[in-house]
């Protein structure tokens, strides 16, 4: 499976992520990482390190998230992107909707 | 019907839908591609329908509007996007909107009509060739390229903001990017499709490929560029099947007559009789002036009181140098003299944005008055600002007040009267009128 959730000692932060290719194809696992978790969180972070490539329907992905959240942009972060994963995120602009780490 | 017999045939039901939506949205798409002369298109659809989205539309004072768009998701949901978009699009532009406001009436459209994970990435350019200016919008498409014979890419406009769909109308941000084109410029847009089209190996086809074919293609004009891009498509992904969509637009910045005649009331009989009398005023204040486009309005009101909207495009061309006239020198005393170079062109731009926001005082005022006369009639143009005006005695001393101010405000004027009856200044030189006539017995 290549998305993976992990809750933070105090559980107020839940991390997704997203091995491999993040595109239509996870689009289920992807939703029920975060509205299959236990309680909601209060902060979440979604881990690209393992990403090797994203689509727009993977930014379709993220809104979503960041519509669970409560459209708040601290409460979503994106962590670890590689270059060319970045790239496609800054041509969205996607850094005013998210903090991009 | 139990779960067992609807389930085998979802796979069929969701290929038609699917088949269905392609239909659709081609047709939308088709429709719309590249009926301008001077926009030369490729498009590579992929397998699966993406949804890219290439419109181009004629602003009533001949400026050229063109939309390349990629729809997040694709079939059915994209095809649903494309329908109201290619519509305001074009409906619009036909208005005489510029293309920030577009931009913002799309993003509010789309986004009200599509769920919260849709959006719509796109670049909007107008290309005003009178005034050798293009204005921009790019949200979430590759960087669109300015690129000139023999220097290959000499600008790039990166994307400055979120795609359509995602922000609320509030927070839109309609911003543009404006820069001054040379007519032999073509610039270049195109979806990511392109830089991200992998080889059987899967290299993409990358920047550097894309800005090394531009060096060399461009000194051979327009069409070799497209054709140059097209057959390093072909030759880079061999025969390997597109996983996106690829559009590719190149558009020519000389001025090109559209192909499609704008639309004329040649064949309607009564909006070919003489012109009924009437008169019309809007003035704007100082933070009216600001924020409100008063041309789509003026240009809607002379088409319902059955003005010469035949001529449109003389119509809209005085309007919006009168317009631009008075804001720009009038009422906030700009200098055009900047305006000749680009650093110059740039930093006009700026101070006027600048004088704009922070103006407290002022107004323009432009008044409309349709006279009939035999077998037509005559549209007088009169637009007065709160400036002070051109010094009227002083200009007397040297030559006709008219033609120092029409000299001194430069190729605006210059154009204007090229096009009008008759175009004369007065009050103390912060009045201007423009006289538009027509005759339909010659035709």
């Amino acid at each position: 499976m290549s998305v993976h959730t992990c809750r933070s000692g105090d559980g107020a932060e839940l991390t997704i992520s997203v091995d491999g290719r993040f595109d239509f194809t996870v689009h289920e696992d992807f939703r029920l990482a975060y509205e299959n978790a236990a309680a909601p969180a209060a902060r979440y972070v979604v881990d690209l390190a393992h990403a090797e490539y994203v689509d727009s329907s993977a930014l379709g992905m993220l809104l979503l998230l960041r519509e669970h959240a409560g459209r708040t942009t601290r409460r979503v972060s994106i962590r670890n992107a590689r270059p060319h994963v970045e790239r496609v995120l800054t041509i969205a602009n996607f850094h005013k909707l998210f903090v991009m780490a | 019907m139990g779960a067992s017999d609807v389930l085998p045939r979802a796979p069929d039901r969701d290929a038609r839908e699917q088949e269905v939506a392609e239909r659709v949205l081609r047709s939308v798409v088709h429709r719309g591609l590249a009926p301008d002369a001077g926009v030369r298109t490729l498009v590579v659809p992929a397998g699966r329908f993406n949804g890219d989205l290439l419109l181009t539309a004629r602003h009533p004072g001949g400026r050229l509007h063109l939309l390349l768009g990629d729809f997040v998701g694709h079939g059915l949901q994209a095809a649903i996007g494309a329908l109201p978009a290619a519509d305001t699009f074009r409906t619009m532009t036909a208005k005489g909107f510029a293309i920030g406001e577009i931009a913002t009436e799309l993003n509010a459209k789309l986004r009200e009509l599509l769920p919260p994970s849709f959006f719509l990435a796109a670049a909007l350019l107008e290309l005003d060739f009178e005034r050798r200016r293009l204005t921009l919008w790019n949200g979430g498409l590759p960087d669109v390229l300015r690129v000139r014979t023999g220097a290959g890419v000499v600008e790039r406009f990166p994307s400055r903001h979120l795609p359509l769909a995602i922000e609320p109308p509030a927070r839109f941000d309609a911003s543009t990017q404006v820069a001054p084109i040379h007519p032999d410029d073509l610039l270049l847009v195109h979806s990511d499709g392109l830089l991200d089209l992998r080889a059987p190996d899967g290299m993409p086809f990358g920047e550097e490929r894309l800005a090394q074919l531009v060096r060399a293609g461009t000194s051979a004009g327009d069409g070799e560029l497209l054709d140059a891009i097209a057959a390093a498509v072909e030759l880079h992904r061999k025969d390997r099947a597109l996983d996106d969509d690829l559009t590719l637009a190149v558009v020519a910045c000389r001025p090109v007559e559209p192909v499609e005649p704008l639309p004329t009331p040649r064949s309607d009989p009564a909006a070919r009789s003489t012109a009924l009398p009437w008169s019309t005023s809007l003035r704007l204040e100082a933070e009216a002036l600001a924020t409100l486009d008063p041309l789509p309005l003026l240009l809607q009101q002379v088409a319902e009181l059955r003005g010469p909207i035949h001529e449109r495009t003389t119509l809209f061309l005085v309007l919006q140098e009168l317009w631009s006239n008075a804001v720009d020198h009038g009422v906030l005393r700009l200098d055009s003299h900047q305006k000749r170079d680009a650093p110059g062109f740039d930093a006009y731009l700026e101070r006027r944005a600048t004088a704009l926001r922070e103006l407290r005082d002022g107004f323009v005022e432009i008044r409309l008055r349709q006279e009939p006369r035999e077998n037509g009639g005559r549209l007088r143009i009169r637009v007065e600002d709160s400036g002070p005006g051109f010094d009227l005695a002083h200009a007397r001393a040297k030559e006709s007040a008219t033609e120092e101010r029409l000299r001194l405000c430069g190729r605006g004027l210059e154009l204007v009267r090229s096009v009008c009856e008759s175009l004369v200044v007065s009050g103390r030189g912060n009045v201007i009128e423009a006289v538009i006539s027509w005759d339909w017995s010659g035709r």
